[in-house]
């Protein structure tokens, strides 16, 4: 379908319902050519950025053009169908969880109130604190037959052995399916939330005034509006979960990830661990597809603010009690019972962790994330710029090209960025031996910039799809009406894009944030010598057996993660409240 | 049988070493006949596997002792409780003796401080570096002359591989192979 912009004459009348459907255009005014083309230096950077993070991808995928070894014939015989077949129950079980978590949680703090609502609002952010391994590793814990909660029942009950009662196995891939879901939600329910936020009550009020009741209404017309970011939220956490190496090498779950590791690692074969890279790649590409597939091409975009904020369903009674429910249970399963399970580790056996060592972890982990927010974001708002200025094909490839990062695992990644670094830095060093006779040494592998390159590949894709969901809120409608009356280009991003952007914005560094904070096998590898991080810490110790004393560390990462969450949520209320 | 799984490195040295031993086809065998009779899907860490053994999930665990040593000596009485449920057989005594993992270190062949390295090694092997690695992680001294800490010695002596570390690191990737189509997950 031809996508055309709905004229500024026809926007007044769509803004009496709020929301004007692109491509159902009202007048069939074209827009200029001019526009479709965006400034030569934004399509140079883009595709230097694109360039940037195939090059780790490229220099493991190269691997691929070697035939296929003994090992791949292994692989497929043997370790091949239980792979995928744990991989798509793990899309499924998180795809699905997290959607349903997420949405009915976005929905129920955004639009209805009851007790404590207004305190979920926040507090259902927290698991996004807690890293997967982390919440791994505190059920494996607890729920395990020698752990806290079967000993006690067995005593309760007097029973003594695994024969004598039932109790549910989490040790598969449905239970880290089901664990992953509960520190994943959040991704969705973030995006989500802020997207039912800035549906105008309009829209909502027109349905139900054409005769839509609530569940209609929200079903037709609320849900299709936030799907871009709904579909955004989930797709983070599907890759993350694909990602996941700590919490199914724990539970011995085969994955892609854990079979990479084994197949490079153990069999030492990097062209077998390559293809099965790839082969997870693939996975993430057909995701990525059938979602730009199933939105097709409709567009949503918002006109006008909305005059007023929407409507608050007031529950009372049984309603209230199971909108409290749904709302509490995602929260204590994803973040205050694995606390809890961390404190009791830690008072067990913790570590006496409140050193001058420690402040350093912190202070290191604390700088890297800083800079990779920065550094992310504004990256894409640079790759959000040339998707929102061109209409051009090849630079919207340019800009999927640089996000596929997110679906590589880290371990993959830091492999991909320690190479072409050390090819880097010996053809440098050679060319000054040969031309000065002085040797430079290592001068990218094993620095900050050599992290910073690997969370750049691993996260632009998060920065992005945080970023990009702002912009299309923003109707090109709106530029052009600034532009009409007097703004420069500029004018029109520093105070029409500016204050629209400032949520998606604020969001895209925080998710960032703590997602470098928890970030652990690409930090492990390529980070500087003698430079840990909490997070490296606590999988040292955790890789050790010495959960307890992990715990210690493990709850520091929580805490630090949960300041960032505060923060944002500040920060939306106050541009809530400015409405 | 309780047992960590075929991706852990301690898994993959154990089958390298009954490799060397018995060649392709009795390993084979062998990882098969020991995956039907695992209590549960492998997972966990050692710590996890002494554990499940205590709480009477399995009959026997494949373990490392310094786990052991780490869960006797621990501050938490659960620990010492879980160690005390359990205890230790030394397999293979009338053949070729108990399969040993080691703490072992190397030169870099492009190191640029080769000799700073050795050094370190030779430190490493001194009587005082010794002790630190035996009470501090309840690993079994090899230098001569350093006492094991006391746990150690009420296990007794025992009789052990003497198959080079290098041999069953070579037989790595061959091991898992067979560990994979024995269904050892």
């Amino acid at each position: 379908m031809r996508r055309t912009e709905p004229a500024a004459a026809g926007a007044t009348s769509a803004a009496a319902t709020g929301i004007v459907k692109e491509g159902f255009a009202l007048a069939g005014m074209r827009r200029g050519r001019t526009r479709s083309r965006a400034p030569r230096a934004l399509v140079a950077a883009t595709a230097l950025v694109a360039a940037l993070v195939l090059l780790p991808i490229l220099s493991v995928a190269s691997s691929l053009l070697s035939p296929r070894t003994d090992v791949m014939a292994h692989l497929a015989s043997t370790i091949l169908p239980d792979l995928l077949t744990n991989t798509g129950i793990l899309v499924l079980v998180v795809g699905l969880g997290t959607v349903s978590i997420g949405v009915v949680s976005a929905w129920l703090v955004t639009q209805c109130r009851f007790p404590f609502s207004r305190a979920f609002v926040w507090l259902l952010l927290l698991p996004l604190a807690i890293p997967g391994y982390i919440i791994g590793y505190a059920y494996a814990d607890f729920l395990a037959y020698a752990g806290p909660l079967q000993t006690s029942l067995r005593e309760l009950f007097g029973w003594a052995t695994p024969r004598d009662y039932w109790f549910p196995n989490v040790y598969n891939v449905w239970g880290v399916s089901a664990m992953l879901t509960f520190v994943l939600y959040p991704y969705v329910y973030l995006l989500a939330r802020a997207a039912f936020l800035e549906q105008t009550a309009n829209a909502f009020d027109a349905s139900r005034a054409l005769g839509h009741g609530p569940w209609s209404a929200f079903f037709r017309v609320a849900l299709p509006l936030a799907r871009p970011a709904i579909a955004a939220g989930v797709a983070l956490a599907l890759m993350e979960a694909l990602a996941d190496f700590g919490t199914m090498q724990y539970y011995g779950v085969r994955t892609f990830t854990t079979a990479i590791y084994r197949t490079w690692f153990g069999m030492g074969d990097q062209t077998a661990a390559a293809q099965l890279a790839t082969g997870l790649l693939v996975f993430v590409l057909v995701l990525i597809a059938l979602e730009l597939h199933a939105r097709g091409a409709q567009r949503y975009t918002q006109v006008g603010r909305g005059a007023r904020k929407a409507p608050a369903f007031r529950l009372r009674g049984w309603r209230a009690a199971l909108a409290v429910v749904a709302c509490a249970l995602p929260v204590i399963a994803g973040f205050v019972a694995p606390v809890l399970i961390l404190v009791r580790l830690h008072l067990i056996g913790g570590d006496p962790f409140m050193s001058e060592r420690f402040w350093r972890y912190a202070a290191n982990s604390l700088t890297l994330a800083a800079m990779a927010a920065v550094l992310l974001v504004g990256v894409a708002i640079l790759l959000a710029y040339a998707t929102r200025l061109s209409q051009a094909r090849s630079l919207r490839a340019l800009v999927r090209v640089s996000t596929i990062g997110y679906a590589v695992p880290g371990t993959v990644v830091a492999v991909g960025v320690l190479a072409p670094l050390g090819a880097f830095d010996n053809a440098v060093d050679g060319f000054f031996r040969e031309t000065f006779g002085i040797s430079t040494g290592l001068i990218l592998s094993g620095t900050v910039v050599a992290v910073l390159f690997a969370y750049l590949v691993r996260f632009l894709a998060i920065a992005y799809g945080s970023v990009e969901s702002g912009f299309l809120k923003i109707s090109r409608t709106m530029d052009d009406a600034a532009r009409m009356l007097g703004e420069t280009p500029g004018g029109v991003v520093a105070r029409v894009h500016g204050p629209l952007l400032r949520g998606s914005l604020v969001t895209a560094a925080l998710i960032v944030f703590v997602d470098v904070l928890k970030e652990l096998p690409a930090t492990l590898i390529v980070r500087p010598f003698n430079f840990d991080t909490l997070a490296v810490r606590v999988y040292q110790l955790a890789s050790d057996e010495r959960l307890a004393q992990a715990a210690t560390g493990a709850l520091a990462i929580v805490a630090v993660g949960i300041l960032p969450v505060l923060l944002l949520m500040r920060v939306m209320a106050r541009g809530e409240s400015a409405r | 049988m309780l047992s960590r799984s075929s991706t852990n490195i301690y898994s993959q040295s154990l089958t390298g070493s009954v490799l060397a031993a018995l060649g392709e086809e009795a390993t084979e065998a062998w990882a098969r006949g020991l995956s039907e009779n695992f209590a549960r899907e492998p997972r966990g860490g050692d710590t996890d596997q002494i554990r499940a053994v205590a709480a009477g999930e399995g009959d026997i665990a494949i373990s490392n002792t310094y786990y052991l040593g780490n869960l006797i000596r621990s501050e938490n009485p659960e620990d010492r409780a879980v160690a005390e449920e359990i205890c230790v057989v030394f397999p293979n005594q009338d053949g070729r003796g108990t399969h040993v993992n080691i703490s072992g270190g190397g030169v870099a062949a492009n190191a640029p401080n080769p000799e700073a390295a050795k050094l370190f090694l030779e430190y490493l092997a001194s009587d005082s570096a010794q002790r630190y690695f035996a009470e501090g992680n309840s690993e079994y001294p090899v230098v001569e002359g350093v006492a094991a800490p006391e746990w150690i010695q009420t296990l007794g002596e025992f009789q052990e591989d003497d198959l080079s570390a290098e041999t069953f690191a070579q037989n790595n990737a061959e091991a898992l192979m067979i560990m994979d189509r024995a269904g050892w997950k």
